[in-house]
């Protein structure tokens, strides 16, 4: 064997190097190489290898090398320390999640019918597939077999009638109920088939309703493990992903370990997952500096050119689904509410005006050390073709000349004084905010800083003058749109109302045409931009850091799936 | 002197019930919603509602009150709004961490800031003097969390020989739980220890110059018996106060080095759920302080006693 390997072997190629290119999860999309191995000034001989190996060109080498054999003396197995950017995992029980950095973790630990990829693309979990009606009102899912819960229960079709009616359930409080407002009702066909019928179609009925991490309101949850577990169930949930909880000590730490039985083989790579939980930012960073963790899963943004700069760290990127603005209240009923019988900015010149005066660029430069994308409307550039690049037509777009004349017309040509409500964290942001606006339209914005509770509850209210908030995790446009700028939506406290928005909204929402979807969501992001119910800022980025020595991490974005990461 | 404990318990009682009643009203009256804080932006009105009756909040604040006082009696804090975790596991989780972290930084004060006291008076204007002086002028005005991160970048990241962060149980052994202690208690410990040299110092001076002080050496006692024996003692009383209100403020948590360490103990606990409006919580690490606080004091009171003989509580 060994002298045939010797003939065999390719010139000048080492048999380490082979060896360490045939070893990769052939499920692993990224091949076990990380952002630095494809971007590094040149492409290695190894990646080289590998690349031509997992396209097939090296195929004999494979069988050469006894792969499954290679595969098993490889890099499986072993500890990731990781940590958390938050200072607790109050609830992992995806009732109550309502966290990007919850669902991370729980992302691990449970699953969905479906789970979404790198680029936002619903793929089967613990569906193996599925089939819609021709009207759109039947979804039908098969669902894997042989599939086993943390505590060795066999996950059947009564474990999503059960999740379905626990989410449903008033006592219960879920907080994910709404989700699944016009879904009629949820039938087993037989263990291993259920069905769901809506009362009109859903465009984002995969994403928003069936999905792991997002859709927790289908995320499974295991009956058994409820009953008996109570309320620690929210700190040890217990589900079918590549995961179990096997220790967890409130806002300290959170152990996680393989789960032997995942369905899907080979998954996780790693034993074990430690995760700290640090709120900290000098601290976080600190600990992965020094080797103490070696997994951070946000890099806070004062500190991103320190962790940036470090050639011992790697640093994955990508645009978070979401956008940030600023909320104006047009709320008619606001003079009780805000004491304030007229606001400036009732006036869509106004808006527009202050919309303009924003410049972005700057924004993103000072106030996140250049990590973010200018918006102009609500979609993000990760939703594909939903997104409207509005950067040269959007009439909010920075204009410092043309928001000084729309001032003048509307009567501002003075300036104006305005409250504008933050939260600790976001008071640098609106900081430059308000000295990017005092600068180019003369407007002086006051800063109310107030704690996260009472500006939940001054936003639901109405009870501001200007709001700076924003979305987070979302996959599909619904998270965009149907969510903040119809005139009934959940988040829509500030009183917009477009008729022809409401009326392309319904149709975007229930239609099973992609294309039109696609022709509808872009007609409401320009609408809104036109609106201008509120002054769009920023897409920020999704920016996790990790020591050289982990690999095959899969970055999608807002997530931290760890299943096919391993640590040298 | 066993009337006068009792008399003090008694008060003390009195104080604690009067803490607990004005956190109770105070914690209702600032703006901010416990649920809306737990639930985000996601819920809709009547999940919150749900959720509100679920925990008792939809009854009037009088109904609440005698509600809690009836537990309390009962030694039950109730449960936290925010995680649903009762507030006894809460507070018994964290104040092992507290209690570990006050008892190193207490040491790391009394070890540092007593003896750079004692040699800054008796050796006053020397060169050892104006050092202390001036190391204990850097060590107040420091603040707790740049000292903090800049031992974590110097003793974790560059000289990696001390963990950056986290906490470990004494049961895991003496030297990763004393490893995780050492930074955070230098953080917490330092700025007691300067105003302990500087209370040390300048309370030895004052007392040097006593007649008693002169009357002792002129017996020719050793310098070193005249200033342990003699002068200290008397010089240690306003030092014991400070130092027994270093220890209780220690005890009811040092936030900044908890948050910086992130070691769950009671001073993060109380910021987090002041934050999260998480009234039980908050009510029962108040009322866990407020009785460290009382007791403090006391034994305070009751060891000028032990030190000087001249004072006595008389019945």
């Amino acid at each position: 064997m060994a002298e045939h390997q010797e003939k065999l072997q390719p010139e000048g190629l080492q048999e380490e190097e082979i060896r360490w290119a045939l070893d990769f999860d052939p499920q692993d999309p990224s091949l076990g190489l990380n952002w630095e191995d494809l971007s590094s000034w040149r492409i290695t001989r190894r990646t080289m290898l590998r690349l031509f190996i997992a396209t097939g060109a090296f195929h004999y080498l494979s069988y050469l090398m006894n792969p499954p054999q290679v595969f098993a003396q490889g890099r499986p197995g072993g500890e990731l320390r990781a940590a958390w950017n938050l200072r607790e995992f109050t609830n992992l029980d995806p009732a109550f999640i309502n966290q990007v950095f919850q669902f991370q973790v729980a992302s691990n630990v449970l699953s969905g019918l479906t789970h979404i990829d790198k680029d936002l693309i619903p793929r089967g979990d613990l569906a193996e597939s599925w089939e819609v009606s021709r009207n759109g009102l039947q979804w039908t899912f098969h669902l894997r077999r042989g599939v086993r819960f943390h505590n060795g229960d066999l996950f059947t079709a009564d474990d999503v009638i059960y999740t379905y009616n626990r989410t449903l359930d008033p006592k219960v409080g879920s907080l994910h109920r709404a989700v699944l407002e016009g879904v009629e009702k949820a039938e087993k066909l037989d263990d291993y088939t259920v069905r769901f019928t809506l009362s009109r179609p859903r465009a984002s009925f995969l994403i928003k309703v069936t999905e792991r991490s997002s859709g927790r309101a289908l995320t499974i949850v295991n009956r058994r493990a409820i009953e008996q577990m109570g309320k620690e169930y929210t700190r040890r949930p217990v589900g079918t992903g590549p995961f179990r909880i096997v220790e967890h000590r409130l806002g300290e730490r959170l152990v996680l370990e393989k789960f032997p039985d995942y369905f899907m083989k080979g998954r996780p790579r790693l034993d074990r997952v430690v995760i700290f939980n640090i709120e900290e930012p000098a601290t976080l960073v600190s600990a992965l500096e020094a080797g103490q963790v070696q997994f951070i899963n946000a890099i806070p943004e004062a500190l991103y050119t320190r962790v940036k700069g470090n050639r011992d760290l790697i640093v994955s990127e990508t645009s978070d689904p979401g956008f940030q603005a600023i909320f104006f209240n047009l709320r008619t009923d606001k003079k009780e509410r805000i004491g304030k019988e007229k606001l400036p900015t009732d006036d869509n010149r106004v808006r527009l005006a202050v919309a303009k005066a924003m410049d972005r660029e700057d924004l993103i430069k000072r106030a996140l050390l250049g990590r973010g994308i200018p918006a102009y409307g609500p979609v993000p550039p990760a939703q594909g073709a939903y997104f409207v690049d509005l950067s040269k037509t959007s009439p909010q777009r920075f204009n410092p000349e043309e928001a000084k004349k729309l001032l003048a017309e509307a009567g501002f040509g003075g300036g104006f004084t305005v409250k504008m409500v933050v939260t600790p964290p976001t008071r640098r942001r609106g900081e430059v905010i308000a000295d990017i606006l005092k600068r180019h339209a003369n407007i002086t914005v006051e800063l109310e800083v107030v704690d996260f509770p009472v500006q939940v509850q001054r936003f639901d209210s109405g009870q501001f003058e200007w709001l700076q908030i924003g979305s987070g995790g979302d996959y599909d446009p619904d998270d965009s749109i149907d969510d903040w700028f119809a005139s009934t939506s959940k988040f829509n406290t500030f009183g917009y109302a477009n008729p022809r928005v409401d009326a392309l909204n319904a149709a975007q929402k229930t239609t099973v045409n992609p294309e039109r979807r696609v022709k509808w969501v872009r007609e409401i992001v320009e609408i809104v931009s036109r609106d201008a119910p509120c002054a769009f800022l920023f897409h920020a980025m999704d920016s996790v850091a990790y020591r050289k020595d982990v690999r095959g991490f899969v970055h999608i974005p807002s997530l931290r799936d760890l299943d096919t990461v391993t640590v040298k | 002197m066993k009337r006068y404990i009792l008399e003090r318990v008694a008060y003390s009682l009195l104080v604690m019930w009067a803490v607990a009643t004005l956190v109770f009203f105070m914690m209702r009256a600032i703006p901010g919603d416990p649920v809306r804080a737990m639930v985000g932006f996601e819920a809709d009105p009547q999940t919150v509602a749900q959720i509100r009756h679920n925990l008792g909040l939809d009854q009037p604040f009088l109904v609440q009150y005698v509600r809690w006082l009836l537990s309390l009696i009962r030694l039950d804090l109730g449960n936290s709004i925010w995680n649903q975790q009762k507030v006894t596991t809460l507070l018994l989780e964290a104040l092992p961490r507290t209690l570990s972290l006050a008892t190193i930084a207490f040491s790391v004060a009394v070890i540092l800031g007593i003896p750079a006291g004692i040699v800054s008076a008796v050796r006053r204007y020397s060169l050892s003097d104006h050092i202390f002086t001036v190391a204990a002028f850097l060590g107040l005005s420091m603040p707790d969390f740049w000292l903090g991160i800049l031992l974590i970048i110097l003793f974790a990241t560059k000289l990696q020989w001390l963990p950056a962060f986290g906490y470990e149980p004494i049961s895991a052994g003496i030297w990763p739980w004393l490893s995780h202690l050492i930074l955070p208690a230098l953080t917490a410990g330092t700025a007691f220890s300067a105003i302990l040299a500087r209370m040390t110092r300048s309370a030895l001076l004052e007392v040097l110059r006593e007649d008693y002080v002169r009357t002792a050496r002129a017996k020719g006692l050793k310098e070193q018996i005249v200033i342990l024996k003699h002068a200290l003692r008397n010089a240690l009383i306003p030092v014991i106060t400070v130092m027994g209100i270093a220890f209780a403020l220690l005890l009811a948590g040092s936030v900044i080095a908890e948050n910086v360490f992130a070691i769950k103990g009671v001073g993060r606990l109380l910021i987090e759920s002041i934050l999260n409006r998480d009234f039980p919580v908050v009510q029962g690490a108040i009322l866990v302080i407020a009785t460290i606080f009382v007791f403090m004091n006391l034994f305070v009171d009751i060891l000028y006693a032990l030190i000087n003989p001249k004072i006595r509580y008389v019945e």
